[in-house]
This record gives C-alpha cells, sequence and structure tokens, in this order.
C-alpha cells in the first residue's frame, strides 16, 4: 500500500513457499517502502484509449538494518535487485480507506481495504469485515468503481481506470462473520451463513453508494460507513533462487552443443593406394553420417587434389553412387 | 507530453501509409502468386523447350567429342542418376535445385520473380514503417508478427532464389505469404498503439524476432515437405502404371531432394526455436521472476520443439525418411500454427496480450 513499508522477514509475506534448504535465519534484513504508485494511460490514441503504458513503483530501501533510505524504481521487466532476491512488480489496483462506526458510535474499523480489479478500467471487487463491531459485527461487500457512471440499464459501471469519480457501491450485513471458529477464511470473500443482508439492491433500504468523503447511516441504527480516501497498492513477487546462474550456464551450453552437433559435417575418407602393373591406382571413398549433398563437391575436391599429385593417366574411373 | 510517459507519440500519419502499402503489395502478390502458378501450368511448353535446347547442346558436343581426351571433371557424371519415375531429364530439374545450364529464363517465372520483389519493397516498407510509426520494434502484437513473420518468409525465400532455382515453390510461397497478410489484416486488424508495459523490454527485439524468423523457416520447410508428399505419392502412382494427374509437378524436383532440403532448413530452424524458447525463459525471469511458468504459450513452445526434435531424431537415429518424417514436419508446423492462434487468443495465460 503506498506509504506501507514491507520488511523481509516470514510474517510479511502473504504466500511464502520455500525451497528445502531454507531456514527462517536465512531472510537477510532488508525493508522496502512503497513511496508512491504511478500508471500512465494511453490518452493520444483513439484506439487504445485508457491502456496502461507505464507502471512504476517509487520506492525506498534499506539493504541492512541501518542502512540509509535509498530511493529505487520497480518496474514490470525490471525488478527490485536486493540482497540477492528479486522483488518483481506483479499486480497493482485500488485500496480505498474506510471508517465503519458500529451500532455502539465507536470506531470498528478504520483503514484502507484492498480491492482486486476485475478489468482494465479497474472496477475492483472488495469486502469489508469489521469483526470489533458491537452489539453486532458488520460486514460489506461489493465494488470499487473509480470512475462511476451510470449505463443504460442503470447500473453502476467504471468509465475510465483513473479515480475521477471514486464511488463504492455496497452491500452490508450484519450479524456472525464467521471468524471466532477458528477456521481461517479467505479475506477477499465474505461468508453470509450467519449475516443477514441490511442494505442491498433489493432490499427497501436500497444498495450503499458512496461518494468520496462521504457516509452512509446504515438502517436501524447499526452503524455508518465513510469512505475516507483512496490508495494504491502494489502486489509484488520476491523471489530468490540461487540456481538460476548454473542453469544459465548450462542451458547456453547445451545450445552450442546442439549446432555444433547438427551443422558439423561427419566424414569418413579411405583413400587406396595400389601398384598396378607399374601403374599408380589411386581408389577413394567418401561416407558421411546420413545424406548430405556437400558430400560430392568435396569428393571432386579430392579428386582434384590426387589429379594434381598424380596426374591421371586414363580416365577409368569406376565410380559408385553416393548414398547413405 | 500528450500521453504523459516517456513515449514518443505515434506518427498517424505514416502508420495509416504503412497500412495502405500492407494492402498494395498484397495485391502485388497476389498477381504474382498468379504468374508462378501459370508458369508451373505451362510445364509442357517449358520441358520441351528445356529438352530441345539440351538435345541441340549434347550433339554440338558429340561432334566435338572425338577431339577431346580428358574431360573436365565437371562434366562426367557421377553414375547415371537414377531417373525419375515421371521421365523427367536433369536438364529440366536439377535434384541438388542448383540452376543448371539449359534452366531457360521461363518467362512468367520472371515476370512473377519481379512482381515479387516489387510486392517485397512495398511489404518491406510498410513493415519499417509501422516500427518507425509507433517507435519501436515492429512486432508487438499479433497483426505485427503476422506480417513481419511474412516479409521475412519473402525475403528468405528471394534470397535463396539467387543460389537455388525454387521457382517451383514460387506460387506455394507467395500464396502463403498473401494468406499470411491477409490472415493479419482480416483476422487481427490492430491499430498503431504503444507496447503495453509486459512487453517494453529489451528482450521483445531478441526474443520475439527469433521467434518470427525461425516460424518463417518452419513455413518454408512446411512448403517443401507438402510438396514432398504430393511429388512422392505422384511418382508412386506413375511408377505403379498410372497416368500422370499432376504434369506441372515435372518442374519439382524429385521427393527425395525436396526432403533433404526441408531438412537442413528445419536444423537451422530448430536451432533458433531453441534460442527463442531459452530467451524467452531468461525475459520471463526479468519479468515475472521465473524461467518456466508452465503458461501455455510457454508449454506449447516447449511442445513444437519436441515434436522437430523428434523430427530430427527420427531422421538421424531412426533413418526415417520419405513420408514419415515429412508428416512429422508437418506436425510441427501445425504445432506452430496453434501456438501462435489458439493459445494467444483463446487460453488464459500470461502471453494473452488485451489488444491482440
Amino acid at each position: 500500500m503506498e506509504g506501507e513499508t514491507f520488511v523481509n522477514s516470514l510474517v510479511s509475506y502473504d504466500a511464502f513457499t520455500p525451497g528445502t534448504g531454507f531456514d527462517s535465519k536465512s531472510l537477510t534484513p532488508y525493508s522496502v517502502k512503497l513511496n508512491k504508485f504511478d500508471i500512465v494511460f494511453d490518452r493520444e490514441s483513439k484506439t487504445h484509449f485508457g491502456q496502461p503504458l507505464d507502471f512504476t513503483a517509487h520506492v525506498e530501501t534499506r539493504r541492512s538494518a541501518d542502512a540509509e533510505p535509498v530511493e529505487e524504481d520497480i518496474k514490470v521487466n525490471h525488478p527490485l535487485r536486493i540482497n540477492g532476491a528479486d522483488v518483481y512488480l506483479v499486480g497493482n489496483g485500488y485500496a480505498p480507506v474506510v471508517t465503519v462506526k458500529d451500532g455502539n458510535g465507536d470506531v470498528a474499523f478504520s483503514g484502507p481495504v484492498v480491492s482486486v480489479p476485475q478489468d482494465s478500467v479497474y472496477t475492483s471487487m472488495m469486502v469489508i469485515k469489521a469483526p470489533d463491531a458491537k452489539p453486532e459485527q458488520l460486514g460489506f461487500q461489493g465494488f470499487l468503481l473509480p470512475t462511476a457512471l451510470v449505463d443504460e440499464t442503470g447500473f453502476g459501471i467504471s468509465g475510465d481506470p483513473n479515480a475521477i469519480n471514486p464511488q463504492l457501491h455496497l452491500n452490508s450485513f450484519a450479524g456472525n462473520l464467521g471468524l471466532d471458529d477458528g477456521v481461517p477464511q479467505n479475506v477477499y470473500v465474505l461468508d453470509t451463513d450467519n449475516l443477514t443482508e441490511v442494505n442491498s439492491r433489493t432490499l427497501d433500504a436500497g444498495g450503499i453508494v458512496l461518494e468520496a468523503g462521504q457516509t452512509y447511516q446504515l438502517p436501524e441504527g447499526k452503524g455508518s460507513i465513510t469512505f475516507n480516501d483512496l490508495k494504491r497498492y502494489i502486489a509484488v513477487d520476491v523471489n530468490y533462487d540461487p540456481s538460476k546462474t548454473p542453469i544459465a550456464i548450462f542451458a547456453f551450453l547445451a545450445l552450442a552443443g546442439l549446432a555444433v552437433s547438427l551443422f558439423t559435417p561427419r566424414r569418413r575418407v579411405w583413400v587406396k593406394l595400389k601398384n598396378d602393373n607399374g601403374q599408380r591406382r589411386v581408389e577413394y571413398a567418401l561416407l558421411a553420417r546420413g545424406e548430405d549433398p556437400r558430400l560430392e563437391r568435396e569428393s571432386t575436391e579430392l579428386h582434384n587434389i590426387f589429379d594434381s599429385k598424380w596426374p591421371l593417366a586414363s580416365q577409368k574411373q569406376d565410380q559408385g553412387e553416393v548414398n547413405a | 507530453m500528450p500521453n504523459g510517459s516517456n513515449l514518443a507519440p505515434i506518427n498517424e500519419a505514416l502508420g495509416n501509409y504503412s497500412q495502405l502499402f500492407m494492402l498494395l503489395s498484397a495485391f502485388v502478390y497476389m498477381v504474382a502468386f498468379i504468374l508462378f502458378a501459370l508458369d508451373l501450368a505451362k510445364s509442357n511448353k517449358t520441358i520441351s523447350e528445356i529438352d530441345a535446347a539440351a538435345l541441340k547442346r549434347d550433339s554440338e558436343m558429340l561432334v566435338g567429342a572425338a577431339a577431346t581426351s580428358v574431360s573436365a571433371p565437371r562434366s562426367t557424371k557421377r553414375g547415371a542418376p537414377v531417373p525419375r519415375a515421371d521421365n523427367v531429364s536433369e536438364n529440366v530439374v536439377n535434384d541438388k535445385m542448383n540452376y543448371t545450364e539449359h534452366s531457360s529464363n521461363r518467362n512468367m517465372a520472371r515476370i512473377a520473380l519481379v512482381l515479387s520483389w516489387l510486392g517485397v519493397s512495398m511489404h518491406g516498407f510498410a513493415v519499417i514503417s509501422r516500427g518507425v510509426a509507433a517507435h519501436r520494434v515492429p512486432w508487438g502484437n499479433m497483426y505485427e508478427f503476422l506480417s513481419t513473420g511474412a516479409l521475412v518468409v519473402a525475403v528468405v525465400y528471394l534470397v535463396v532464389l539467387f543460389f537455388k532455382d525454387l521457382r517451383f515453390m514460387g506460387s506455394f510461397i507467395i500464396g502463403l505469404v498473401t494468406l499470411m497478410l491477409c490472415g493479419a489484416t482480416i483476422g487481427f486488424p490492430t491499430p498503431l498503439g504503444h507496447l503495453v508495459p509486459a512487453l517494453q523490454s529489451p528482450w521483445i527485439v531478441i526474443h520475439v524476432s527469433i521467434a518470427v524468423f525461425a516460424s518463417a523457416l518452419f513455413s518454408i520447410s512446411f512448403a517443401m515437405n507438402v510438396l514432398q508428399l504430393i511429388q512422392h505419392s505422384r511418382m508412386n502412382k506413375i511408377a505403379g502404371g498410372l497416368p500422370d494427374k499432376l504434369p506441372f509437378m515435372r518442374l519439382v524436383p524429385g521427393a527425395g531432394a525436396l526432403e533433404n532440403f526441408a531438412y537442413r532448413i528445419n536444423t537451422i530452424a530448430f536451432v533458433m526455436w531453441t534460442f527463442t524458447v531459452m530467451a524467452g525463459a531468461i525475459w520471463a525471469e526479468a519479468a515475472w521472476g521465473r524461467y518456466w511458468g508452465w503458461d501455455p504459450k510457454e508449454v506449447w513452445s516447449f511442445v513444437i520443439w519436441v515434436v522437430y526434435a523428434g523430427y530430427l531424431h527420427a531422421r538421424a537415429t531412426g533413418g526415417w525418411t520419405g513420408p514419415r518424417s515429412a508428416w512429422l514436419s508437418i506436425i510441427g508446423y501445425g504445432c506452430v500454427i496453434f501456438n501462435f492462434t489458439i493459445v494467444n487468443m483463446f487460453f488464459d495465460g500470461l502471453h494473452s496480450y488485451a489488444g491482440v
């Protein structure tokens, strides 16, 4: 998230796949702080309008615990190489900052919520869970539309990937979020088994539509939700693979070997010199590994070599066919 | 800058010229294709002319032969070559595909060649101007990949024509090129645009260009293998006493010669394809953090590699020659087409870029 820092320790990773030689002490300390994430969209082309042209994450890195922060950029084809690991820019999206107040008037949840983009105009799905809300836990699910428009059917859609007119379209739920069972839940999915829907298009209360800065009071005094701010976030993959260099070397050797094996002509040549009644008799034969059209030319060259050394007395050449 | 990034603005006017010349070159290619086909159709006339000229020259040589004692090695026959089942002489079609002394100036083929060169220059202008207009290499989407690939096929064919007599393939190759251009313009028309960020890397120059070149070479060897199969079945029928249903194939070298030539092209293309896959892996590491991820495109590139490796291996080790190896090569080319079309458009993976 813009403003957040990633520190290289096990707990910071959302998903971690170690190799067999991994030890948690192998993780060298470094940190990457996302200052700003910029996207440049194509505004010039009429046909590719809104196509992303550039993703740049402006970060501050510290390569050891007491190092000075250094400003660097991460781009799609230019990963951050830090302490032997590589940090790849893999995804991005919007994270609306919301405040949820519960039925008692206390703040139950406040902060940015990651929304997952579904298409090229960044229509993003999001789920907000407020388990600390009392007397009932609150949950919200719906969409962030960065540039909200209403289409022909009255449905809200996003018209542009930039956040020109951001709106949250949410359904709200109250009840038991199911987080106390000890069973892990998907952060992006709301388990509505023990929840009653409070706001939805199909109910009398209607769905929640929040403009920037707006607050919506939930019906029956269940609480409120405010759309405070909009941030951007990036998704990164961190990869450490010490076998990369050896693989590169061996792969290159394999390619070189392949070329040599395919293009090196292999030949066997037999030359027999005989004394035939005082005349020197030269017999020669060539064999290639398979069908090789160059064989005939080499045979002619051999003939010329022999001819220059031992000029032909007669043209008695008994030549068999050149074949495999 | 209008678009706010450090990418230079697109030159729309030049892009329109590029499109225009693409279309014009397709027309010129079509005429060249017809003329090459006519050249084959007039095979009767061509063959009789060549044979008459050869006969005349041989009789002149016999008259003067009594005076000579040592003939130059060049004209000694290395044993009599096995005559073709359709009795076409070595003068008409050289199995090593060299230009023979009697390769007449086949006028239709001549005009077709001139037109092909004209088409290639217009096509080349279209491709290069597209690259210049967008300030990048002209192979950033399927339209550009296909149109550049067609250009490479045409250029390689015309250059090889200087050294080898491949006029018999003219209609096939130029027809293939025209088809590729039509496919690009009708199937994947893409207006001129910038590259998506994932493609903005120097690797696009290396990985994709070698892929285009290798695919073009595979196209040429595919054409040869198809002709080889036709010729093979035709020769079998003639040897079995059936009438010759495809007389224009008399201007085409024997099936064995075609196969050997296709084999040589396939070896070069195979090494290039190996490099393509490797360069793709290196680029994948820079973009996604791993050399290989079993993405559909990666899988099918590997499939292509395996099929052609099998083809090379079967020929070298198993002694597979003839129609069997031709079919393997054709299956390999089918995989190339599949990889380029179905995988790009219908399989969801890291290679399905928007804007096709």
